[in-house]
């Protein structure tokens, strides 16, 4: 495989706790990879080294660059949106615009403006002038229009209404994403970026506990609605997580085959949520 | 691209204020204040202008001609130190610029946006100490020689309003066009004696979590004040007054255009300067005499150093502070 990332034994200590514990993983060029993990997982962590941000240990390999030792030219290649709402408060649309065009080889001044025609902003606006969404779209404008091989992304959306977070995403994959590109996102809200996601990657106390394609995840994972009668052999093949609604009871089951369990009830693909749910139980305990 | 004067251009966006109003609006006020003195002094004793104690017109004579001939010097002269208060301005302007220079995009975070951007750190950390050290000057000294024409000509204008050549001869006076040269030939002397101070300040500004003032100047001055006690306690010497005036005062005063002659070995110092004998070209030449001095030198090793802690620090300082 031709991986855009490839990670081995990748390690961070902040003193002696471990924020990600010596985790493997390859990621492919046109692939949109969730990394979900609840607060304090290693997520950032795991993004802060990719972007040479941060020092670790072990293996890892960004299109070909150690993000340590060649991190001016692995910038070239990759872009990040590190946070909400982090572009300088000074600036205008005009001098970001200026600004990425006089240092990116890769920005395409023509496409960041016609993204921009589609928004409220306009060129004389200053950041702090901005609400919360209107910098977000400025950000992902100028980023968009910035021909990156690897675009990372680490809570873009977070403390942003319904119709900017929706945007946000459709932009993303509509205007942005194609097969020679990788996208890594991170966030909160799984259930509004599941249906653009191509591979899962669930972190857990800086382990690595689930890493798929969901084409993969769709065959592994299966919920079934379970009436009371049937339970007890539904629960005889060890489903991972149970829980009720309107009196009916739905388990998850990893790696069941899905003719065993459609003979207990009705048989489902289950959410990424409700899997991320199932999978960590326990992490706050 | 165009990385390097992008990056310019990025920190006079953002520091406009400092690098340009501050002194625009200094300078503007100098020569309102001038202009409405002059006038005042024309309204109120009009026939018996004095300056510096001499009579420029007495009960409506003019004064003989060499001495209006001394005061055009004088006037064309005293163009440079008259923009003393600018100086003073870009010193407080570099130095809280410094002190911001790598700490305040921790602060709000917007460090992480620079740092998505192919920059690399050393680009980063050089375009601010250009800014401060070249540019901030540059615009100050451009300012300040207009205002000081200014002035000159305003001071001129209101002695030959009674009659006597002193505008004609401020004209013809070579230092009235040296002047605006002079300051910005000294450019680079400010640069090099600021050096140190301005890396000091960008070292701790790339290092501390918080308030990096009271480090960067409480450091240092705590360090001289404890050494100054230990000195008067046990009556030896622990070169208090040596830090005082190599660390501290070169840190700090190098942020003070001029201050160099200070620090310049004796044969450099212009004690001995005479304003109407020697041009402003010759203050220039001192101040170039004044890099002959080692401090100067031990100096820019060490702002050199500091410059190259504060890029290495800007590369791994994780968090935002």
């Amino acid at each position: 495989m031709n991986a855009n990332i490839s990670a081995r034994g990748l390690a961070k200590r902040y003193g002696k706790s471990v924020a990600v514990d010596r985790i493997d993983f390859d990621i492919a060029p046109g692939r949109i990879v969730g990394l979900i993990g609840p607060n304090g997982s290693g997520k950032t962590t795991t993004l802060k080294a990719i972007l040479g941000l941060t020092n670790f240990e072990g293996d890892l390999k960004v299109l070909g660059f150690d993000p340590r030792t060649q991190r001016d030219a692995l910038m070239n290649e990759v872009c990040f949106i590190a946070d909400v709402a982090v572009l300088p408060r000074w600036i205008s649309v005009a001098q970001a615009i200026d600004f990425v065009a006089g240092v990116h080889p890769r920005f395409n001044r023509k496409k960041c403006e016609e993204i921009l025609a589609h928004t409220k902003l306009d060129r004389k606006m200053k950041v702090k002038q901005m609400s919360k969404g209107m910098i977000v779209q400025l950000h992902l404008a100028l980023v968009m229009a910035i021909d990156a091989k690897l675009l990372v992304l680490d809570e873009p959306t977070l403390g942003l209404d319904i119709l900017y977070r929706k945007q946000f995403y459709k932009d993303l994959v509509e205007r942005y994403f194609d097969d020679e590109k990788t996208i890594i996102v991170t966030t909160h809200q799984v259930e509004e970026i599941e249906h653009i996601l191509t591979d899962l990657m669930f972190i857990r106390e800086g382990k690595l506990v689930l890493s798929a394609t969901m084409d993969e995840v769709g065959e592994r994972f299966a919920e079934i609605m379970v009436s009371g009668d049937k339970l007890e052999a539904a629960r005889a093949l060890k489903p991972i997580d149970e829980r009720q609604v309107f009196g009916k009871s739905i388990l998850l089951f990893d790696g069941v085959p899905k003719e065993q369990l459609a003979a207990l009830g009705e048989l489902r693909t289950p959410g990424v949520a409700d899997l991320f749910v199932a999978t960590m139980k326990g992490t706050y305990a | 691209m165009n990385t390097f004067p992008t990056l310019l251009k990025r920190e006079f966006w953002e520091h406009k204020g400092g690098m340009l109003w501050a002194p625009a609006i200094v300078g503007g006020l100098m020569a309102l204040a001038a202009g409405v003195s002059m006038l005042i002094g024309l309204y109120a004793k009009g026939s018996n202008i004095r300056i510096n104690g001499e009579k420029i017109i007495a009960d409506g004579t003019v004064i003989a001609t060499q001495t209006q001939q001394e005061m055009a010097q004088g006037l064309a002269f005293a163009i440079v130190p008259s923009l003393a208060p600018l100086a003073a301005v870009l010193a407080f302007v570099v130095l809280f610029y410094a002190l911001g220079s790598l700490y305040d995009d921790r602060k709000d975070r917007s460090v992480l946006f620079w740092k998505s951007m192919p920059v690399s750190n050393t680009a980063t950390v050089l375009s601010k100490l250009t800014s401060m050290a070249v540019v901030a000057p540059l615009l100050t000294a451009v300012i300040g020689s207009v205002v000081g024409i200014i002035i000159a000509l305003l001071a001129a204008a209101s002695m030959t309003a009674f009659g006597g050549e002193v505008l004609p001869k401020l004209l013809m006076e070579p230092d009235f066009y040296l002047a605006p040269l002079g300051v910005i030939a000294v450019i680079p002397v400010y640069a090099l004696w600021a050096l140190p101070g301005i890396a000091w300040c960008m070292l701790v500004s790339a290092w501390a979590k918080r308030a990096p003032f009271l480090w960067a100047v409480g450091a240092p001055v705590l360090a001289g004040i404890l050494l100054s006690w230990q000195q008067a306690m046990f009556d030896r010497n622990f070169g208090a007054d040596w830090f005082w005036e190599h660390v501290v005062g070169r840190l700090f005063g190098g942020f003070v255009p001029g201050l160099w002659f200070a620090f310049g070995s004796d044969a450099s110092r212009v004690d001995s300067f005479k304003p109407t004998e020697e041009s402003v070209m010759s203050l220039v030449g001192h101040s170039y005499t004044t890099l002959a001095a080692p401090s100067l030198w031990i100096g820019l090793i060490a702002g050199v150093v500091m410059i190259a802690a504060a890029i290495r620090l800007r590369r791994w300082r994780e968090d935002a502070a």
